[in-house]
């Protein structure tokens, strides 16, 4: 529990400060270790509300990284369910 | 096992979708707002450092001696040409009269996908949108979102934006010397990472070095061709970058009513 905590406040840390190819890595491993890890799409609803915006890039989509933590999430729980 | 999984796509992954369809459709900005406030909260002065590369080779650190004191050399003249130029306009009734807010960067372009900047000043110090954001009297973007206390800013390099700009020949290029060319009004697309790419019809001609700027009064820079590419069987095509490093960015100007 307390490692989720932790993992957690390592995850709005890098939303803040990070790259954000950091984040995408810390989410990756994050939802490998952790049983259901859906708080990651709580952070990357986060990064996208801050950054987000209905520009030309993603045809004006502005949750992009919302959609790209849903998807990780998807294949790392088949992936996981595949190696048990 | 199948219908865990199951369970799992009603339960967490479709809901999760169409909550964000339901959200890009219908409130794209409903919590952007609050995330805005919580940001300001952490970054309520700069908190950017500096890169110092350690191992820097004698020979490059001599090349970049060199280029330094030339860049000094040609500063000599930039202070009179520049009050040269204030007075000239003021004498013709178009002088400066902008209004500056100083800003530090608390959000940049490789914290997300959407190579964006978030600036501290927002409403609350007489922003607005589109509003335009220079750095070292480099344009680099413009006010895309406006919140009470910080703002998001879309940069002009960013990848499918597209931007209008006038080549200006540089006048120290020994080309320029031989030929006297004209400006060149060209449409750009950003590429990301501050720079740009523009097609150039034939009998243009544009030299590595030549500036580009915006067009309007101010002539405000907007990047230096670093590149000119022939394809076969293709237009020409010229790559533009920008001085200002965006990753390194600090304090921006917003440039109000612009």
């Amino acid at each position: 529990m307390i490692s989720r905590v932790l993992s957690n406040f390592l995850l709005l840390l890098a939303v803040l400060y990070l790259p954000f190819w950091a984040f995408v890595i810390l989410i990756a491993v994050f939802v490998f270790l952790f049983q259901n890890f859906y708080e990651a799409v709580f952070w990357a609803l986060f990064v996208d509300f801050l950054h987000g915006s209905q520009t030309d890039l993603f045809f004006g989509f502005r949750f992009i990284s919302t959609l790209l933590v849903i998807i990780i999430l998807m294949f790392a729980e088949l992936f996981k369910k595949r190696l048990r | 096992m199948r219908k865990i999984h199951i369970k799992n796509i009603i339960f967490f992954f479709l809901p999760a979708l169409s909550l964000i369809v339901a959200f890009h459709f219908l409130y794209p900005n409903f919590f952007a707002r609050g995330a805005h406030g919580l940001y300001g909260i952490f970054f309520s002065t700069s908190s950017g450092s500096e890169t110092v590369g350690f191992f820097v080779g004698s020979q490059e650190e001599e090349s970049l001696k060199r280029e330094l004191e030339e860049a000094r050399r040609n500063l000599v003249s930039w202070d009179l040409l520049l009050s040269e130029n204030r007075e000239l306009k003021a004498l013709l009734g178009r002088g400066e009269e902008e209004n500056r807010v100083l800003a530090t960067v608390i959000g940049r372009p490789n914290a997300s996908p959407y190579d964006t900047v978030i600036i501290d000043v927002g409403k609350k110090h007489g922003v607005s949108l589109d509003d335009l954001i220079v750095a070292q009297a480099v344009a680099i973007g413009k006010v895309r979102e406006v919140f009470d206390k910080t703002s998001l800013v879309s940069l002009f390099s960013s990848p499918n934006e597209e931007v209008n700009l006038i080549v200006n020949p540089r006048s120290s290029t020994e080309e320029n010397d031989e030929n006297e060319r004209g400006v060149v009004a060209l449409s750009a697309e950003g590429l990301g990472g501050g720079s740009f790419r523009a097609r150039v019809p034939e009998g243009m001609e544009l030299f590595e070095g030549d500036l580009a700027v915006l067009p309007g009064l101010q002539s405000r820079v907007l990047g230096v061709l670093t590149d000119i590419v022939q394809l076969p069987n293709s237009s020409r095509t010229v790559l533009f970058r920008s001085p200002v490093n965006m990753r390194a960015l600090r304090f921006v100007e917003v440039i109000k009513g612009s």
